[in-house]
């Protein structure tokens, strides 16, 4: 990406000045009656930007070759007017195409880092899958989800000491490290380029207790307890919007007993009556990190739906 | 020097010369180049008679040097005392060992007359042998010999030995490899020599008494004899003093016989005795099982260690050697085990008999109130065990054992271990004061999608994790006299899928350990995995049991449950059922003491245990538990009380045509009006009694019954006797006498299950109840100026006036909550003018304080379509402790107090009733009452209009209408009684009501048909068939009190006592005006419909019905003229 605009940027300035100097020549045509200490001066300065033009052509080399034969001729004889018009005309063109042909290339890069993002969730849901599937050493083992608890503390702690446990609490880094163990060439970049490109993280968070505090947050779904999906904006985030997690087995015990699992955190729009296999969240809700713990205000409960 | 080839020293000889003969001396003299040691034995004279000699020499030596050695002649007396001991305890090897015997005159001659050279030339040779040693070896004495067959060994015929008559046995010298030949720690025939004295008791002495047996043995078997008086010295004292009156012994021991009958083995006619049964013996181990329990048992297992005992106690016939060690497990059926290290068949335990190989964790630790839990401390991951205990050890000792101690340690504990493992330790009582000590350690499984594995011979166990609950109600143990019967539910919520196929198996046992028989348990299934993500069995268990065993494809658990077992006493209990259609209450009184509403308080906590406490532990299938058996509190301040609504929930696919448990797949349920349901259970409110459906009978009985349960608990936890108690249970006043009497049989049958014959049971209507709660609690007497109390239920209303004490006039009319509130005459929900005015607004209420469960409930209740159950959940808003807990006030009659739009319609509703109650008392010639007493969970619907103490404006109003009736020139003076909880005066009143049972309440029921005609004016009765005769009437009546009570507006203005506006006033007017007519022939119509014949006298008034027909679209048309 960055080669990419450098480069558009060494053509756009080079189309700039081409631009301009093509307008420059087509004044100096009109004004060809003009003293010849003019010329001496017109030429003079098309030298200067001859050289300016040499100049940044030492950065990229694609347009090099053209251009320095340019200058070369520049430099070995005397052009016309007409024929340093041409030259600078070719250079417009040139330049437009290489534009163009960048362009498209960008948009192609773009696709494909669209791409790549897509691949990367897709990675990321198989790694879910293979947590499901092997949910008897993840899930299911209290061990590993104590540990995972724990984890869960340090990282939550950690928001606080700014120090470095963010494998388990930014999903995708959670996830592209277990991608890494399974397939040693990922390519997905492990760091976002940008602030704004930072991954959005994910917890899983079982029954919220009545004090609306959820209990077993885990950055890894449990397919049996985890109820509700957190995400947050990014893996230091002290705020996360919360649904609840379409799952088959947690929809038929939330639904059953919503009392329990859903009304402390959740509003919902109708009676559970009317659950037919869905819970929809309408409205997410928000989620604040306090002293280590998810906690839901009041007015920041989601809403659903039971259809 | 030439060297001379001979063993033995002596004269060196020349050429030929006469040679000594070799004597003892000489013999004595060969000087043994391996010194004695030789352990290989000397075979290189084979026969028996050498081998006869051998030994005898060999106990000759032996006794000459000491008992103990091992030189070859240690060997062969050794061996020789082996042999003896395999044929003094041949049964033990019966199975290896078969006794050949030999017949001197008749086999020794059939090999002399064999036509076999070779015979007759070993025939030649024994004879020489038998005659020519015969002194020596006491040959002329010898009859028989008796060799042993080894019958496992490798050749046909294995001789490992046999009778001997110099010195009892010999042995044969072949060298077989033995297997399972054992006394003790001893192995017999090996390379370990043995001498007598350290030899099983019982075989000394029967060695000893053998020899005593033998007339002249010291001389018949003098080698013999030396060693036995060497042995002798070498004995404990205590043996020494057996042997010292041995007497008789010898003849106590069962003979020795060959293939266990037929011929006794002898030597030298004495025969060969047997051991006793070793059982007899060894059940004097000190490792017989210490049992409390008295077993018909003659022999007791032994308990062996199977770790390092360190202890000197006495195992078989010697101590246990300390590094020995039993098995972990054996496969054998008990009696058919051979203990270890021993060889004899006698039963023993391992520890793989007392404990699991896998055992039960579960999600959260066990309630130890209501269960044993091993004592397990968790305070990591917070989980609890099931007991991996095996019901054998409930055989031999009681449950409560395992919270006892042995020796200053825990009889049973589990212990945490690193890792997660868990440590079971059972520690089992032997003799002297002994116990063994079992520990097995149960590992975390690698992986549980696949089945646990165990090692039971290394004693190795697993654990497995299992989402369950169990409940128990009552968690009492019952006396034998009284009938057992106890609710028991399971919830498996178990998600693994090794685990979806598997079913849970309940076994309950009893305190002899006997499983309870499949008849005395009831088994269903109330809710479903597919539906709910967990399973409920319900169990009826029929009989007292100590403990349960959870099992299932994988594992088992006990289970124990800690009953209360000090239950019952001498109060006497006075109950009062106040079954409504609506509602029902319950009243009772301790010895005669102030009557209170049933609850089930939280001190009382032997109503219902669980495994799991659902009170601290959020999961559905904790909670359910609520639902299906009891909740933990029944309390007037808590989540649940008494009222409670009279409704029932089963699974919406229960079939009443099979059998319906209570409290198994039927309950009240008592978090109706207050929380969630789940999706497949079905609610049923408004039981009717008088509907004769069969699912409608099933229903009414559940209900019944487990109120019966309940006051049966409270009886039982408070002390109470059951035989001493009183139920009281009463009736609507319009309840045919048929429809009473099924009812009875009900009440009845229910009541003697529970209660047995003693208890005492009264019916009483409900209508005459509540005066006397006014009279015994509060002092209000009917004497000259009647009481007229009035009872308004949710459809119906009932009369009672008294006088003198007594009740003198009935009547009963269809004029109550639902004509205002309900769907009278084919209105819905959709037209109800309460429902739509104010279900938003307490919806709103509700939400504003986060009361989403209570949203959810009455969500459900609308669901419904019925403006009565949503109406009755708004008003059970005021009592509903969630909403108290946090100050949030959802009163609905304030809510209506304030609304002045509709405080007409109850205007209408409290004085037509006095109006239509005064025209009965006019024309019946009571006298004007001076008290007006309301009961009823809807009388509480006339403190809209006056919620003061001395309720002036109800007097008032009162006062105003029977002096317009009875036309009086002033008000005459009526006392007002509305109590804060109507619905109670009626079961306070049946606890005080005595023998009121006997009143016939037909001889005072009258019924007011219009103001101008009373049922039984003329003494006849007036049928249905003419009921359109006095459609006029009705109307003329109902027009008469119209323009009574727009009049009264006059003198007590509306405007000013209840903020009715004038343009409400008159539009009611009109309204009713309008719509009198039509309501009055629904209503008729309506009520034609209901009964069977028309012929059937007029039981209710038509007063009424121009109001029942209009009053609830009044409200919907007042409700919507504002809006």
């Amino acid at each position: 990406m960055k080669l990419f605009k450098i480069t558009f940027l060494f053509i756009f300035i080079f189309m700039f000045y081409a631009c301009q100097e093509s307008v420059q020549r087509s004044s100096e045509k009109e004004n060809t009656t003009i003293s010849t200490s003019e010329n001496f001066e017109a030429e003079k300065s098309m030298r200067e930007e001859k050289t300016d033009s040499t100049d940044i052509e030492i950065i990229d080399n694609h347009p090099k070759t053209e251009l320095n034969g340019q200058s070369q001729t520049s430099n070995t004889g005397t052009p016309t007017a007409n024929q340093n018009q041409s030259i600078w005309q070719i250079g417009t063109l040139v330049s437009i195409i290489l534009n163009i042909i960048l362009l498209l290339l960008l948009i192609k890069t773009m696709n494909s880092l669209k791409y790549q993002k897509q691949r990367k969730q897709k990675y990321k849901d198989d790694i879910f899958e293979v947590n499901k599937n092997a949910s008897d050493l993840i899930a299911k083992n209290s061990s590993i989800i104590r540990n995972n608890n724990d984890l869960l503390k340090k990282i939550n702690s950690t928001h606080e000491k700014k120090s470095v446990t963010n494998q388990y609490h930014d999903d995708e880094k959670s996830a592209e490290y277990i991608f890494n163990n399974i397939n040693p060439n990922p390519k997905i970049n492990p760091t976002p380029s940008s602030p704004e490109d930072k991954p959005k993280a994910v917890l899983f968070a079982g029954k919220p207790l009545e004090s609306k505090v959820f209990t077993a947050v885990s950055p890894l779904q449990d397919e049996h307890k985890s109820i509700f999906r957190l995400t947050l904006e990014n893996k230091e985030a002290y705020k996360a919007h919360f649904e609840v997690v379409e799952n088959e087995y947690i929809m038929k015990m939330i639904a059953n007993s919503p009392d329990t699992y859903l009304y402390n955190v959740c509003n919902p729009e109708n009676s559970n009556q009317n659950f037919d296999g869905r819970i929809l969240t309408t409205k997410k809700g928000i989620a604040n990190l306090i002293d280590g713990e998810w906690i839901v205000k009041e007015e920041n409960k989601a809403t659903i739906k039971f259809q | 020097m030439a060297y001379v080839f001979r063993f033995h020293d002596g004269k060196n000889l020349k050429g030929w010369e006469d040679s000594n003969p070799l004597n003892e001396v000489a013999i004595k003299a060969i000087e043994d180049p391996n010194g004695a040691h030789s352990s290989r034995e000397i075979t290189s004279i084979p026969s028996p008679f050498a081998r006869i000699d051998l030994i005898k020499t060999a106990f000759k030596e032996v006794a000459n040097t000491s008992l103990e050695g091992n030189t070859i002649f240690h060997k062969m007396v050794s061996d020789a005392l082996d042999i003896g001991q395999i044929f003094f305890n041949i049964d033990k090897y019966a199975d290896k060992i078969e006794i050949i015997s030999w017949d001197r005159s008749g086999d020794l001659q059939k090999l002399l007359n064999s036509n076999n050279s070779q015979h007759r030339l070993l025939g030649e040779s024994l004879r020489l042998y038998l005659e020519q040693d015969e002194i020596t070896y006491n040959f002329d004495k010898l009859s028989k010999l008796y060799l042993l067959n080894y019958t496992q060994g490798p050749d046909p015929i294995n001789i490992i030995g046999g009778t001997s008559p110099s010195t009892f046995f010999f042995t044969s010298a072949n060298k077989y490899d033995l297997k399972g030949f054992q006394e003790g720690s001893d192995k017999l025939l090996d390379d370990d020599y043995k001498p007598l004295h350290e030899r099983d008791t019982d075989y000394i002495k029967y060695l000893f008494s053998l020899k005593s047996a033998l007339s002249g043995a010291s001389s018949k078997m003098t080698e013999l004899d030396e060693y036995f008086n060497h042995t002798y010295r070498n004995l404990p004292q205590d043996l020494k003093d057996q042997l010292g009156q041995l007497n008789d012994y010898y003849n106590t021991l069962p003979n020795l016989n060959i293939d266990g009958g037929g011929e006794i083995v002898e030597v030298l006619g004495i025969n060969l005795k047997k051991a006793k049964d070793k059982k007899d013996s060894i059940k004097e181990s000190d490792f017989l099982i210490s049992t409390n329990k008295l077993l018909n048992e003659n022999y007791l297992p032994l308990v062996l260690p199977n770790e390092t005992f360190n202890a000197s106690l006495s195992y078989v016939s010697a101590p246990w050697v300390a590094k020995e060690t039993a098995p972990h497990f054996d496969n054998l059926p008990l009696n058919e085990r051979i203990l270890p290290g021993d060889g004899n068949k006698y039963p023993y335990l391992t520890i793989s008999d007392f404990l699991e190989p896998v055992i039960i964790r579960i999600e959260f630790p066990v309630d130890k109130t209501y269960f044993q839990d091993g004592d397990y401390i968790d305070s990591i991951e917070k989980k609890g065990f099931l007991l991996p205990l095996k019901p054998l050890y409930f055989k031999y000792f009681s449950s409560e054992s395992l919270k006892e101690t042995i020796n200053g340690e825990k009889r049973f504990e589990l212990k945490n271990l690193a890792n997660g493992y868990i440590e079971a330790i059972l520690r089992i009582p032997i003799q002297k004061n002994h116990h063994i000590t079992y520990r097995r350690t149960y590992n975390n499984p690698v992986n549980q999608a696949h089945k646990p594995e165990f090692d039971l011979n290394n004693n190795k166990g697993t654990i497995i994790e299992n989402r369950i609950n169990l409940g128990i109600t009552p968690f009492y143990k019952f006396p034998d006299s009284m009938y057992q019967e106890y609710n028991v539910a399971l919830y498996d919520a178990d998600f693994l899928p090794i685990l979806e196929k598997t079913r849970y198996e309940l076994n309950y046992f009893d305190p002899y350990n006997n499983k309870i028989p499949n008849e005395k348990i009831s088994k269903v299934q109330r809710r479903f995995k597919e539906e709910e993500t967990y399973n409920m069995f319900g169990n009826v268990v029929k009989s007292n049991f100590d403990y349960i065993q959870i099992k299932h494809d994988f594992a088992s658990g006990i289970l124990i449950p800690n009953f209360f077992s000090r239950i019952g006493g001498t109060s006497q209990f006075s109950f009062s059922i106040d079954f409504g259609t609506t509602n029902t209450h319950i009243e009772y009184s301790a010895d005669k003491g102030k009557p209170q509403p049933l609850e089930i308080e939280k001190k009382e906590k032997y109503n219902i245990g669980s495994l799991v406490s659902f009170s601290n532990f959020n999961e559905g299938y904790l909670k359910a538990l609520r639902d299906d058996l009891l909740p933990e509190e029944v309390h007037s301040e808590g989540n649940y009380q008494f009222p409670q609504r009279t409704a029932i929930i089963y699974h919406k696919q229960t079939n009443f045509n099979k059998p319906v448990f209570t409290l198994g797949n039927i309950s009240i349920p008592f978090k109706y009006e207050k929380e969630s349901f789940d999706l497949s259970s079905r609610v049923r409110t408004n039981l009717k009694w008088n509907n004769s459906s069969a699912e409608n009978e099933v229903i009414l009985f559940s209900f019944f019954e487990q109120l019966i349960k309940m006051i049966r608990n409270k009886t039982l936890l408070n002390n109470g006797d059951l035989d001493n108690t009183e139920i009281i249970w009463s009736y609507p006043a319009s309840m045919l006498k048929y429809q009473r009497d099924l009812m009875e049989d009900n009440w009845k049958e229910i009541i003697h299950k529970y209660f047995w014959d003693k208890v005492s049971i009264k019916k009483v209507c409900e209508s005459l109840t509540p005066y006397y709660y006014y009279y015994k609690f509060e002092g209000i007497p009917a004497m000259e100026k009647p009481l007229v109390s009035i009872d308004i239920g949710g459809g119906t209303s009932d009369v009672a006036v008294y006088r003198e004490e007594a009740p003198i006039l009935f009547s009963s009319y269809k004029f109550a909550r639902d004509a205002i509130c309900g769907d009278n005459f084919n209105r819905n929900i959709n037209i109800n003018g309460f429902v739509n005015k104010y279900y938003s607004k307490v919806i709103k209420k509700l939400e504003e304080n986060d009361q989403r469960v209570l949203i959810e409930a009455v969500n459900k209740i609308k669901d419904n379509n019925s403006s009565h159950d949503v109406i009755n959940a708004f008003f059970s808003f005021k009592d509903n402790k969630a909403l108290n807990d946090k100050d949030i006030d959802v009163d609905f009659l304030k809510l209506l107090r304030t609304d002045n739009e509709f405080k007409i319609i109850f205007l209408l509703f409290y004085v037509s009733q006095l109006y239509h109650i005064a025209n009965l008392l006019k024309i019946k010639k009571i006298p004007i009452p001076g008290v007006i007493s309301f009961s009823g969970t809807a009388s509480k619907l006339l403190s809209i209009l006056d919620s003061t103490d001395g309720h002036d404006n109800l007097r008032e109003l009162a006062e105003e209408t029977f002096k317009h009736v009875f036309e009086l020139s002033s008000n005459p003076e009526i006392d007002i009684k509305l109590p804060a909880n109507p619905k109670e005066i009626s079961s306070k009143g049946g606890l005080s009501i005595g023998n009121h049972n006997l009143l016939n309440l037909n001889e005072i029921k009258e019924t007011l048909i219009t103001h101008l005609h009373l049922q039984s004016q003329n003494g006849g009765r007036i049928s249905y068939k003419k009921v359109k005769d006095y459609e006029e009437q009705a109307i003329e009546s109902f027009d008469a009190f119209l323009e009574f009570f727009f009049t009264l507006n006059k003198s007590f203005s509306f405007r000013d006592n209840f903020g009715i506006e004038k343009e409400d006033l008159d539009y009611t007017k009109a309204f009713l005006q309008k719509k009198k007519i039509n309501a009055l022939k629904t209503g008729i119509k309506n009520r034609l419909n209901g009964i069977n014949d028309s012929d059937e006298e007029i039981n209710e008034t038509l007063f009424f019905y121009p109001l029942v027909g209009t009053l609830g679209e009044l409200a919907y048309e007042l409700d919507k003229k504002v809006n």
